[in-house]
């Protein structure tokens, strides 16, 4: 009967512990493809979805438009089930802290994700890339959603490779510890 | 209430408008012309403006949107390119990378004092060659003056004549995705696949716990598997693979994605060996220079190494008397195929 009651115990034990049963936990990494936190992330430039040219150096800090404020690039598709939850944490963040939001749809073209955009109430930036051409250069070319935190220069802070249920907490202090000048060596 | 109609009615009018003034969704942009040890910044840029004035004479009235020289220039330079293509499939990368759904390139070959122009119009989803226009000058002056004329038929042989501007001639745009969806599929194998995995047979209703969307995914990919659409049957396998578990589809998906791939990759290797063994074909052809043994020595090397459908691209940009010995020159099963157009002289 011990026996029983200690297995019993240790599988709800186990049940709490894991991150299926209390939410899968957000996930960064240090490098994910040719990107590596600390480095300059890669240029690109694309059309949003109003047929505008976007860049990512105009979101960026420069002499010309001074900024200090962090820049998020997600990449998404429409097909993508975990981009549905991560997005709007996404736009929440870029109301509650000023950062710069540029979204890239993985594949598509803009009148594939133009209005998908707007049935999830995400209502950001977004440039469509349908030859991955900018996922490519970015190595997202496994799977979606992945974010990207950079700082005003375009430095590479926070590499999201799951967004999980505290992603939105999550997100939001990458976007905060982006402001802050990192420590040398 | 009938002002309350009234206001909902010029509502859904405004919507509509709004809807239909978004700015066309396609794109073309020119490339700047490549003419070896030409240097002259200046005569290249304006060579280049010709060709995108006579873009917006004919592609901006069927709905396309000229990229200008700045635009192309920031977005090549973002994306971490050069604005000019050294040989084969660079075009087609360029336009994908820069969002174009046609591009214009041109290259410049000066021979015995004269000349010779060479215009390409691509298209970028399915990156085949819609047509090739040629110019020839006796200097940079004539170059200049007549290119303008040569890029119009380019893109009009391209991409059709713009229609006469009556008031339905947006209804009358043709669909350029259909048109490259043709070529596309044409460029690449339709099924029964040979070697291929077989699509596994539905799971009982209600077994494994299988939710809807996996479902509607797998018909999706198998539909597409079955109708042979390359690209198609990628982004449902791919989709299908990226579904969340339960989902007894994924190894099925992950091999049939990989094997579409392979195909993909294999049918894109042989396009790109072809479209560079073109471009040295109809530099060669017209040459006088180059003795007529030695034009059907090289059109029976490049008949068999690529095939019919490469020849069949080739034989159509080439003059009357150049088609004629080109024909000669092809073993009977490739003429056989190409009669038609053989014939036609």
């Amino acid at each position: 009967m011990r026996r029983w009651t200690a297995v019993v115990a240790g599988m709800l034990g186990f049940l709490v512990a894991s991150p299926a049963a209390a939410g899968s936990p957000s996930r960064t990494v240090d490098a994910e493809g040719p990107i590596r936190v600390g480095a300059a992330a890669p240029t690109f430039a694309g059309w949003d979805l109003d047929q505008k040219m976007v860049a990512l150096r105009d979101l960026l800090d420069s002499p010309a438009k001074p900024s200090s404020a962090p820049v998020v690039v997600s990449y998404f598709a429409t097909w993508c089930e975990p981009c549905k939850k991560g997005l709007p944490a996404v736009a929440k963040a870029e109301r509650q802290t000023g950062a710069r939001v540029l979204l890239v749809a993985f594949g598509q073209r803009a009148d594939e994700v133009r209005s998908w955009l707007h049935e999830q109430g995400v209502e950001l930036p977004a440039v469509a890339d349908p030859f991955m051409k900018i996922s490519g250069r970015w190595g997202v070319d496994k799977a979606l959603p992945r974010t990207f935190v950079l700082d005003a220069k375009g430095t590479v802070r926070s590499i999201f490779v799951l967004e999980g249920d505290d992603f939105e907490t999550a997100l939001l202090q990458a976007i905060e510890a982006a402001r802050v000048e990192p420590a040398k060596g | 209430m009938s002002w309350l109609r009234f206001f909902l009615a010029a509502s859904a009018l405004l919507v509509v408008t709004a809807a239909g003034a978004r700015a066309p969704e396609r794109r073309i942009a020119v490339l700047e012309f490549r003419w070896v040890e030409q240097r002259d910044v200046g005569l290249l840029g304006k060579l280049a403006d010709q060709a995108r004035s006579s873009a917006v004479e004919v592609a901006k009235p069927r709905g396309y949107l000229v990229m200008t020289r700045e635009n192309t220039v920031a977005l090549l330079s973002d994306m971490g390119l050069e604005g000019t293509c050294a040989e084969g499939e660079c075009e087609v990368e360029t336009a994908r990378a820069i969002g174009a759904d046609l591009v214009v390139s041109g290259e410049i070959v000066p021979i015995k004092g004269r000349l010779f122009a060479t215009l390409k119009l691509h298209e970028s989803k399915g990156g085949s060659l819609l047509s090739t226009a040629d110019l020839e000058a006796g200097d940079e002056l004539e170059l200049v003056r007549n290119l303008r004329a040569a890029a119009t038929s380019l893109l009009e042989k391209g991409i059709g004549r713009p229609a006469p501007p009556p008031q339905r001639a947006v209804a009358e745009i043709p669909d350029p995705w259909a048109r490259q969806a043709t070529s596309a599929a044409s460029d690449l194998p339709r099924g029964p696949y040979p070697g291929a995995p077989a699509p596994p047979p539905p799971p009982a209703t209600g077994g494994y716990g299988t939710g809807a969307e996996v479902l509607v995914a797998y018909d999706e990919a198998v539909h597409a598997d079955r109708a042979g659409e390359p690209r198609a049957a990628i982004g449902a396998w791919s989709r299908l693979a990226r579904m969340p578990e339960p989902n007894p589809y994924r190894q099925v998906s992950e091999e049939r994605l990989a094997w579409w791939q392979q195909n993909v990759r294999a049918v894109e290797a042989r396009n790109a060996a072809c479209v560079s063994a073109l471009d040295t074909m109809m530099k060669v052809m017209p040459l006088s220079t180059v003795p007529a043994d030695q034009k059907s020595s090289m059109m029976r090397e490049f008949s068999s190494a690529h095939g019919t459908p490469c020849v069949a691209r080739l034989l159509p940009v080439l003059s009357r008397a150049d088609r004629a010995l080109a024909c000669r020159a092809l073993p009977g099963e490739i003429l056989a195929d190409l009669i038609a157009v053989c014939s036609e002289d």
